[in-house]
């Protein structure tokens, strides 16, 4: 029987990065990044870097919730502090916006996304007061 | 007025039932030969191409990637949905486009019934699934299995070795010595701590 990291590593860039984005973003990021030195290359690709949603939606499409605990704390202590010059477009959800801001410098960041925020929550967060 | 018409249907509806009996061979890399028609051959660009450019009569087309035991569940994938409407084209050469939805979901569980089944007879112990993955909906079926799982879960779920950075093919320095075009591996010792950011003010 053939070996299966042969087979997985016989598979082209071309239909990895076709199978990846099947996948939203930060789920190629999470999952795909610090792999192997191959799919690292692959997964800093702008493809998968340029735009982030770190949050869900309910089913009712109008409301969200913070990505789960262990995907945020490795996208804000290990991936974001490695791709954040290339995140161009940011969609953050209440809970996590601070924390996510506070991860690294974004500085081509050009679209940031606050979802379900106050405006005095906001005012807080930018302003100080 | 009524017989033109018909006429005109019936010459119509002739020349589509030659398009549709037209065959053609091709053949996978250990020499099996399958006979397809037209509504197979719109499924495949490649097949399509080839059969277009070229009159090849009785001449198989040639499968290099697909070996036999593959090529024949991809025609009987082919057979079963030459009658689907036809998919949108594909944006995955569209990343640039600033017209495109970046909100559109990317959906790997729409997968219809007989196509689960389908792929159910295709496994990675077996190295199966790989096979068909160069021609059908395994990439789906493999973005499922990635998905929420823990960089070192898919490292062990396809047996991947770690090669620790700095070495190797693919370490940052011989990435970096060929094209330039792709943004290069995190070297963690190399970046330090990120700066904290002075937020907007």
């Amino acid at each position: 029987m053939k070996n299966l990291l042969d087979q997985f590593d016989d598979l082209p860039d071309e239909i990895l990065i076709y199978i990846f984005k099947k996948l939203y973003n930060d789920e190629v990021l999470y999952s795909l990044m610090d792999v192997n030195q191959r799919l690292n290359r692959i997964v800093h690709d702008t493809i998968f870097t340029r735009y982030l949603c770190l949050l869900e939606y309910w089913a009712d499409g109008d409301s969200t919730y913070p990505l789960p605990d262990p995907i945020l704390d490795r996208l804000c202590s290990k991936i974001l502090p490695a791709i954040g010059h290339q995140i161009e477009s940011l969609f953050l959800e209440r809970t996590s916006i601070e924390r996510v801001l506070c991860a690294t410098n974004y500085p081509n960041l050009i679209d940031l996304g606050l979802c379900d925020i106050q405006f005095e929550a906001a005012m807080v967060l930018f302003f100080g007061k | 007025m009524a017989t033109t018409t018909d006429s005109s249907n019936t010459s119509a509806t002739t020349t589509t039932e030659n398009a549709t009996s037209k065959t053609i061979k091709i053949q996978s890399n250990d020499g099996e030969t399958h006979e397809i028609d037209q509504g197979v051959v719109e499924q495949s660009s490649t097949i399509k191409t080839l059969s277009d450019l070229m009159d090849l009569g009785d001449v198989p087309i040639p499968l290099p990637n697909v070996k036999g035991s593959i090529l024949t569940p991809i025609v009987e994938f082919c057979n079963y949905h030459k009658n689907d409407p036809k998919p949108e084209p594909l944006d995955d050469d569209d990343d640039d486009d600033p017209n495109k939805d970046i909100y559109e979901p990317k959906r790997s569980d729409d997968i219809c019934e007989w196509d689960q089944n389908f792929i159910k007879r295709f496994t990675v112990q077996e190295g199966t699934l790989f096979d068909i993955i160069m021609a059908t909906v395994g990439c789906k079926t493999i973005a499922n299995m990635v998905r929420g799982k823990a960089s070192s879960e898919v490292r062990e779920m396809f047996n991947i070795s770690y090669d620790p950075p700095g070495e190797g093919l693919n370490a940052p320095n011989a990435i970096e010595s060929q094209a330039g075009t792709v943004p290069t591996t995190q070297d963690t010792s190399a970046t330090g701590p990120s700066p904290q950011p002075d937020p907007m003010n």
